[in-house]
């Protein structure tokens, strides 16, 4: 946490109520995203219990699936295939690709998506659960030894896997954690652990009431996803027993109404999971995008047209992990990315600005003369240009030093030179821009603010294209301790257990605390 | 009773723990006294053998702690099968790619567990402390006929001041070469990445033990060199039950471990700073009423200083106490453990913001430095807000009709 972040969390916690700590909203959001909310079965690693997902903020109207005993393939794929066959039909809209012209190459078109989908989760824990845990157990199927599937269930695997390995982008709008959205906008008066809890975030956005801490244990019981109440699940466990005995005893009767309790139960807890992450868009559709928003959006929509364009030559394959060339590549992109976002979003609103004044990074004064028509040679020039002069009397402290290059934050391409500074005045030489500054007409008393961002303008750097040092492999590995193991992936690795051995599942009373392996007295 | 004059501090311990049920050190108190150990609260209950889940439900603050029976039940099955249920094969298969052991029925298993006696007592703890010793010395003496594998060793260190018994899941020992130890946990590697969270806080789990196994061999006059400095973890791979081996360096761990432990004031030290007569046991003739014990244990509690971070509530079982109690003062700790370094001397929200927004009042001199800062960060914030005056404090947005 940053003192900023300090402050404002002092503010919330007198207040009762989360502060703002942006002044516009950063995030795209389209008129109808796919909000999923999930349980896993606990001690498995991607075996759902249930998932529920819609694009209507009402539970009621949303889809579930659910499988009463998901270590059974059957039970398992039952509810996985008919989520696969709804998400598929959410995500063919935005595949269909059309030919728009390439700019300044007359002639050449490139074929592009119009949109592309957008899925929210309560937490990150469960977008992580749905790309990284879901999505990879589902993407190889059908390959190799592996157990046939659905192609719908196949290409959520390679959808799912591509929101996943997208949602690393940072500033990306496709594959949204609202615990996380929420925190980039509110401070709260709790840690930024507690904050990974949406019902207690929100109850923070909305105000809290009279005795806030038994409020907010109360909300901290519900468990938004993937992973499950224990105690719930203790509740459940005899029905999802119950289950796997009818199926034992093939008694389509039983297994019905086991079903139909433990499908009751799932909704009754996922619907309140499901109404906040509703909740949640709401409260970030009711605060105004910032200006680069919609830019970053469409980079969302050009890289998912990449996506959609592999996709058109059949089920899109990814490698388990990727080669160092292309790790150390993207790697690079994502660092620009954020280096890029933190520029964007400090220039867009106020707020965040404040976080680099508040670190001296910001020049604030009220104009006291200005010399549009000074001319000077620049460095490395040969003419004399046009550098107007603008001199400021600080209304703020600044811990910049003469020489710096620092951006107005009214226009980030008016760039200047910091000279003659002293403790309540300077003077910025304004060696970019110029014309940009013209237009905005500012005048002797406007208050104006600079700030030492420089953000670099030109193309990306190129790519790497030789393996850099950091991502080849060590000595170790090339003499043959490889930890790569040779025969990972030669099947499915499905969690699956025979009718038998469900049945030979012992029933697991309540374990006392002192019973947890490990450590005995 | 004083516990500075007679320096008795196994008395002292007593007197705290008083007429209270004595409690087992499990893996959830140590993990929570090596993630913490700077914190008394923590040490005193522990040391005293007072049962913390206990103590904290009197106080009115449990902690839920349920584990999921469809965890539980997944653990230990991947256990049993990798041990008993295959005689031990599939666990030497998953290690062969780190320790060459020979398979059965050439393979000698010591499962500490089949000691006799009645199991949880004492003795048979006790029983099972020395057979680890006696096996100890077979496998550092390099006999011939020392056990492969070692099944639930347990190990009696003592963790600054508190006794523990330890019990990891494995030793497997190559006759004549190194000692390895091993962890067996249910969560999956996928494509060879483990969850970073429950990956560190193995890590942690199996620096205590190593630093136990190291003493142990000390003590019993061999070389700790030879344990591995690592430990391997055999979880399942991907999303199926075959389990696969990794090993996790311990040495940084382990080290940095060791250091914080010998940094902290040992038990008895720590005791000797503590009120006269401090009991937790306020109540041994059961005559004070619910909301009057709960004021007297909560002032005893009170008057043994904590080290709280919202992190403590992954670990410890006084957390939700200790947690109400930094509301209450409205500790910036409850904020994290950053904001508490960096508020150091401020001792609440309130005053950070007033320190923010008027400066430091006569008197907090101390403060100035922090004052500064805070005032400046203030500054920049209301320079902002007056930029933009619809993003101060939160509007209430309408309220959803949703639960």
């Amino acid at each position: 946490m940053t003192l900023l972040d300090v402050v404002m969390a002092a503010e919330a916690a007198r207040a009762g109520a989360a502060v703002r700590r942006t002044a516009y909203r950063h995030v795209h959001l389209s008129d109808r995203p796919l909000v999923v909310v999930a349980y896993n079965l606990s001690g498995e690693a991607a075996a759902p219990l249930g998932i529920m997902y819609g694009t209507d903020n009402d539970p009621g109207k949303a889809s579930l699936v659910v499988a009463a005993e998901p270590r059974n393939r059957d039970s398992r794929f039952g509810a996985i295939n008919a989520f696969a066959t709804d998400f598929v039909e959410f995500v063919r809209p935005h595949l269909i690709l059309r030919a728009v012209p390439v700019p300044r190459k007359p002639g050449t078109f490139r074929q592009v998506t119009s949109s592309a989908p957008q899925i929210v989760t309560p937490n990150r824990a469960t977008r992580a659960y749905l790309g990284a845990r879901l999505g990879r157990s589902l993407r190889y199927l059908g390959l190799g030894d592996t157990h046939e599937v659905p192609e719908s269930t196949q290409w959520t695997g390679a959808h799912l896997s591509w929101f996943a390995e997208h949602a690393n982008l940072p500033g990306q709008s496709t594959f949204l954690a609202m615990t996380e959205t929420l925190s980039q906008h509110f401070v709260t008066g709790q840690s930024a652990l507690e904050d990974e809890n949406l019902a207690t975030l929100l109850a923070w956005i909305d105000g809290l009431p009279g005795d806030r801490l038994p409020e907010l244990e109360r909300l901290e019981q519900h468990a938004y996803g993937p992973v499950p109440n224990p105690d719930w699940e203790r509740r459940l466990e005899p029905f999802v027993r119950a289950y796997t005995e009818g199926l034992r005893e093939d008694d389509p009767e039983r297994m019905r109404l086991a079903f139909e309790h433990v499908e009751r139960e799932v909704r009754d807890a996922l619907s309140v999971a499901y109404a906040a992450t509703h909740r949640a868009i709401a409260v970030m559709r009711s605060i105004s995008p910032a200006a680069s928003v919609a830019k970053r959006w469409d980079n969302d929509v050009y890289e998912w047209g990449a996506h959609a364009r592999r996709s058109a030559n059949g089920i899109p394959r990814f490698a388990r992990r990727h080669d160092p060339l292309r790790a150390a590549a993207m790697l690079q992109r994502w660092s620009s990315t954020a280096e890029e976002l933190e520029t964007d979003q400090a220039f867009d609103d106020p707020l965040i600005l404040a976080g680099l004044d508040a670190a001296g990074r910001c020049v604030t004064g009220d104009v006291t003369s200005l010399d549009v028509d000074h001319k000077e040679i620049k460095p490395g020039g040969k003419n004399r240009t046009t550098v107007p002069l603008i001199k400021l009397t600080l209304t703020a402290p600044t811990q910049l030093l003469a020489g710096e290059v620092v951006r107005w934050a009214g226009e980030q391409r008016v760039k200047g030179e910091l000279r003659d500074v002293h403790p309540e005045s300077l003077t910025i030489a304004i060696t970019g821009g110029v014309k940009a500054l013209g237009e905005a007409s500012v005048g002797v008393g406007d208050e104006m603010v600079f700030v030492g961002l420089d953000p670099w303008g030109g193309q990306n750097p190129w790519a790497p294209d030789e393996v850099p040092w950091t991502h080849r492999p060590t000595t170790s590995e090339l003499a043959g301790d490889d930890s790569t193991d040779p025969t990972a992936g030669a099947s499915d690795d499905s969690p699956d257990m025979t009718v038998a051995e469900l049945a030979a599942i012992p029933i697991v009373g309540a374990v006392s605390p002192a019973d947890e392996p490990g450590v005995i007295l | 009773m004083s516990l500075r004059e007679g320096g008795d501090a196994v008395g002292g311990l007593d007197a705290i723990r008083g007429t209270l049920p004595g409690a087992r050190a499990n893996a959830r108190s140590v993990a929570a006294l090596t993630e913490n150990p700077g914190c008394t609260r923590r040490r005193v209950i522990d040391a005293a053998g007072v049962a913390a889940h206990e103590l904290a439900e009197k106080l009115g603050h449990p902690t839920p702690r349920g584990q999921s029976p469809f965890a539980i039940e997944g653990g230990n099955r991947f256990e049993d099968r990798l041990k008993r249920r295959s005689g031990y094969e599939l666990l030497v298969d998953a290690l062969a790619r780190y320790v060459d052991l020979p398979k059965p029925p050439d393979l000698i298993v010591e499962d500490v567990n089949d000691i006799g006696g009645r199991r949880y007592t004492p003795e048979w703890m006790d029983a099972r402390v020395a057979r680890t010793d006696d096996v100890l010395s077979q496998i550092a003496r390099g006999d011939e006929h020392a056990p492969h594998i070692v099944d639930h060793p347990v190990l009696r260190f003592d963790l600054t001041g508190v006794t523990v018994n330890l019990e990891p899941d494995a030793l497997a020992f190559r006759v004549g070469e190194k000692l390895e130890l091993v962890e067996i946990k249910a969560y999956p590697i996928i494509d060879g990445q483990a969850d970073p969270g429950k990956l560190a806080s193995t890590a942690g789990q199996s620096a205590v033990y190593h630093m136990a196994l190291r003493a142990t061999l000390e003590r019993l006059g061999f070389d700790p060199e030879l344990l591995v400095w690592s430990v391997i973890l055999v979880a399942p791979r991907n999303f199926g039950r075959q389990p696969v081996a990794h090993r996790i360096p311990l040495k940084k761990k382990s080290m940095s471990l060791a250091r914080v432990l010998k940094a902290v004031p040992r038990t008895p030290d720590v005791l000797a700073t503590l009120p006269d007569g401090l009991t937790f046991d306020v109540d041994p003739a059961a005559k004070l009423d619910g909301v009057a014990l709960r004021w007297a244990l909560r002032n005893a509690v009170e008057s043994v200083p904590a080290l709280y971070v919202p992190e403590c509530v992954q670990n410890c079982d006084m957390a939700k106490f200790c947690r109400w109690e930094a509301w209450e003062h409205d500790d910036p700790a409850r904020l994290g453990r950053t904001v508490r370094d960096n508020l150091a001397g401020v001792h609440s929200l309130a005053d950070a913001l007033r320190l923010a927004t008027s400066g430091p009042a006569a008197g907090e001199e101390e403060l100035a430095d922090v004052a500064e800062a805070l005032g400046d960060t203030y500054a920049a914030i209301q320079r902002a807000r007056a930029r933009v005056p619809t993003a101060g404090v939160t509007p209430p947005l309408p309220r959803a009709s949703t639960p």
